[in-house]
């Protein structure tokens, strides 16, 4: 108690985690650049549900416009701010609220993929933690209303892993994951890095796909040809992991050399993945899209330079190739730039 | 146009209407709202000023739509300079691959902008004696007439100081407002115009006082000519040409500080003739900040004169101590006041 905190990015993730903190007598600020959001907050309180009626609250809120930043100068400032805009916003979100950090103040990466270098680079190392939120399922279905699609995972997944750039178990890292443990269960990780590719590997090899294909989960998991993309993505991410020198985690209960054997022609494993794939499609909604694909749909800007793109990047550094990778990029901008329409055929090539 | 305030929405707004095709870009929701359901009102003191331009304008979390509809060649920052990293951040990804930025501010902001985008892609265009106000939501009153020929308003420049082909360009565009040249010096056109703000800005915010206030007042009349003197030689330090301000040699500003008793008289009736040319309530664009209860650019042009003047090792004191004032005002905790300098 006591900290002030600020949400830069008033999205799903960051309304979810804010509104529960407001709800449990946290000093709350919301910065947001959608103006009816904004006014909606702070005129009838943030709405959260879920998918029991015990989870449903709403919860008054003080958020305030990208314009009024300016006037944080004149309270106390901000001791944690959490950033959860979309990847490409990261930089000037962290521009927004660098000066009005308290001299002990830092800031959290709430977000997917993998910015605390791009924060740090503006803030410096000492600035910058992060924390993963995984299997959160939550989406911002309107002005001041965050839906979450899952009930709450407790002690059956940690939703939240919070965890410093070196590793060790601060105190600022721990309140963190007490603040994030107001949404649901929460932990320190000594393996952010690790943590945050094993994620990446995921959203590498799913997300892309289904913004560029159009299809949903069951469809792409029907299609031998997308299953084997799909498993080549995550492979080739792995590999660029490893040669990252990060410590990887298994993936929805794989271990990462399943994925390196099935690539490498191994049918046992690539039995594995492909049961692993349709298995996990059947259990969801049929017509679930991950958000990159919701972005597709509503006509925003995708995430693909800073989940696919960063594995390209980082595997130029490390000599490591990822054509599929690259090939799938290209299929994204293709559709993001309206020069084609989502098609499974982008990607019969890769 | 990243931050469509005074200066940006004004100058944007004139090249709308002579067709150039420009995106306002804004943080303020109902500034956006009405340019975008309206027009944006723009006034001067002729009724051949006064107009109303229909544009396009988007808040902030629009801008990532901005790849679909092509990205662009030219992009002027025009926030307050506290936001020029957070603008230049925000625009840079939908930059073409030769596309620019334009430094549209106050103070000195082209390096921190290189900063984020590399400095081949900065230049910088002074607006100097605009005089133009956002008075509300799509509304912009430019309080003096059109200079054109008797003074050149905007002043556009390398950072290597090298006339280019763009900068010719950014001229053209912003002769749609008003007089306009290329400079090769645009260092020293910074600093000069840094000189003016900084011996009289943040002295409004701490004061309280309009820039006649200020001019009338014997205290406030020597403290701007002190933190102008300080300016200068560490503009001079620097190596910059500084230019003449209405005629006054800065030699003369730096004699006058030190107790020359000639110069200060000649310094002083300048300031005193001054008075005549503006309205009693006109006030720096800083002092206007504190009225409003918004975040100065003390920092930014008072505190960027100490921290240079640290780098050269010439002593600023009057700057050190004018920020440290209008930080405490600005906090809450004193209300500005010509008593806070009377000692100064």
């Amino acid at each position: 108690m006591g900290k002030k905190i600020a949400i830069i990015g008033a999205g799903a993730v960051g309304c979810q985690v804010g509104g529960h903190m407001v709800a449990n007598g946290e000093d709350v600020v919301f910065i947001d650049g959608w103006p009816e959001h904004v006014d909606t907050m702070n005129r009838d309180g943030l709405r959260l549900t879920g998918v029991t009626e015990a989870e449903n609250k709403t919860v008054p809120v003080r958020a305030i416009h990208m314009s009024d930043v300016q006037a944080l100068s004149k309270g106390d400032p901000i001791d944690i701010a959490f950033i959860c805009v979309k990847s490409y916003d990261t930089e000037w979100a962290t521009y927004l609220i660098k000066p009005y950090l308290a001299p002990q103040g830092f800031i959290v990466s709430l977000q997917n993929c993998m910015n605390e270098e791009f924060i740090a680079s503006i803030v410096g190392w000492g600035k910058v933690a992060g924390c993963i939120a995984a299997k959160i399922s939550v989406d911002l279905r309107g002005p001041a209303h965050v839906s979450r699609n899952v009930p709450l995972l407790g002690n059956s997944h940690t939703v939240f892993r919070a965890g410093e750039v070196h590793g060790m178990e601060t105190d600022r890292i721990k309140e963190v994951a007490r603040l994030c443990a107001y949404t649901d269960s929460a932990m320190v990780t000594d393996n952010l890095w690790g943590e945050r590719w094993s994620k990446l590997c995921m959203n590498a090899s799913g997300n892309g796909v289904a913004a560029s294909t159009g299809l949903g989960a069951a469809d792409i998991a029907a299609d031998a040809h997308l299953r084997m993309v799909k498993i080549k993505l995550a492979a080739e991410s792995i590999a660029v992991g490893k040669a990252s020198g990060f410590k990887l985690e298994k993936m929805k209960g794989v271990g990462t050399e399943v994925y390196e054997a099935a690539v490498k022609g191994d049918a046992g494993s690539r039995k594995i993945l492909d049961d692993g794939l349709i298995a996990e499609a059947s259990k969801g909604n049929p017509n679930a899209t991950p958000s990159m694909g919701q972005d597709m749909r509503k006509g925003r800007r995708t995430e693909i330079d800073y989940m696919n793109g960063l594995v390209v990047a980082k595997g130029r550094e490390t000599g490591v190739p990822t054509p599929v990778n690259e090939g799938l990029i290209q299929a994204v901008k293709l559709v993001e730039r309206g020069e084609a329409k989502a098609d499974p055929r982008l990607l019969a090539n890769l | 146009m990243v931050g469509c305030g005074a200066v940006g929405g004004y100058a944007a707004g004139h090249m709308a209407r002579n067709g150039v095709d420009v995106t306002f870009i804004d943080a303020w929701p109902e500034h956006v709202a009405k340019m975008n359901a309206d027009a944006l009102e723009l006034r001067g003191v002729t009724s051949q000023e006064s107009f109303d331009v229909p544009v396009r304008a988007i808040n902030v979390t629009e801008v990532q739509n901005e790849q679909k509809n092509g990205p662009f060649d030219i992009a002027f920052i025009s926030t307050k300079s506290y936001e020029s990293q957070f603008a230049a951040a925000l625009i840079r990804d939908y930059l073409t691959p030769q596309g620019f930025i334009v430094s549209l501010q106050n103070a000195i902001n082209e390096e921190r902008i290189s900063e984020v985008v590399g400095a081949h892609r900065v230049v910088g265009c002074i607006a100097s004696n605009i005089s133009a106000e956002l008075e509300g939501p799509a509304h912009i009153q430019r309080n003096v007439p059109i200079r054109g020929d008797s003074y050149t308003v905007f002043r556009v420049g390398e950072q290597h100081g090298r006339i280019t082909d763009r900068i010719e360009q950014v001229a053209e565009l912003m002769r749609h407002t008003d007089s306009a040249k290329t400079t090769p010096n645009l260092w020293g056109e910074r600093w000069s115009k840094l000189i003016i703000n900084a011996s009289h800005n943040g002295l409004s915010a701490g004061t309280g006082l309009s820039g006649n206030g200020m001019a009338l007042d014997d205290t406030a009349r020597l403290v701007q000519i002190k933190q102008a003197a300080e300016t200068i030689e560490v503009g001079q330090a620097l190596g910059y040409t500084l230019e003449h301000r209405k005629g006054t040699d800065p030699n003369e500003w730096v004699a006058a500080a030190k107790g020359d008793k000639a110069a200060l008289q000649r310094i002083e009736d300048h300031l005193l003739a001054e008075v005549k040319t503006r309205g009693d309530g006109q006030r720096p664009s800083m002092g206007q900040d504190m009225q409003k209860g918004r975040k100065t650019e003390i920092v930014e042009i008072n505190g960027f004169v100490v921290e240079k003047g640290q780098e050269v090792g010439i002593p600023t004191p009057l700057n050190a101590k004018i920020v440290e004032l209008v930080q405490k005002c600005e906090r809450g905790e004193l209300t500005p006041d010509v008593k806070h300098i009377a000692d100064w």
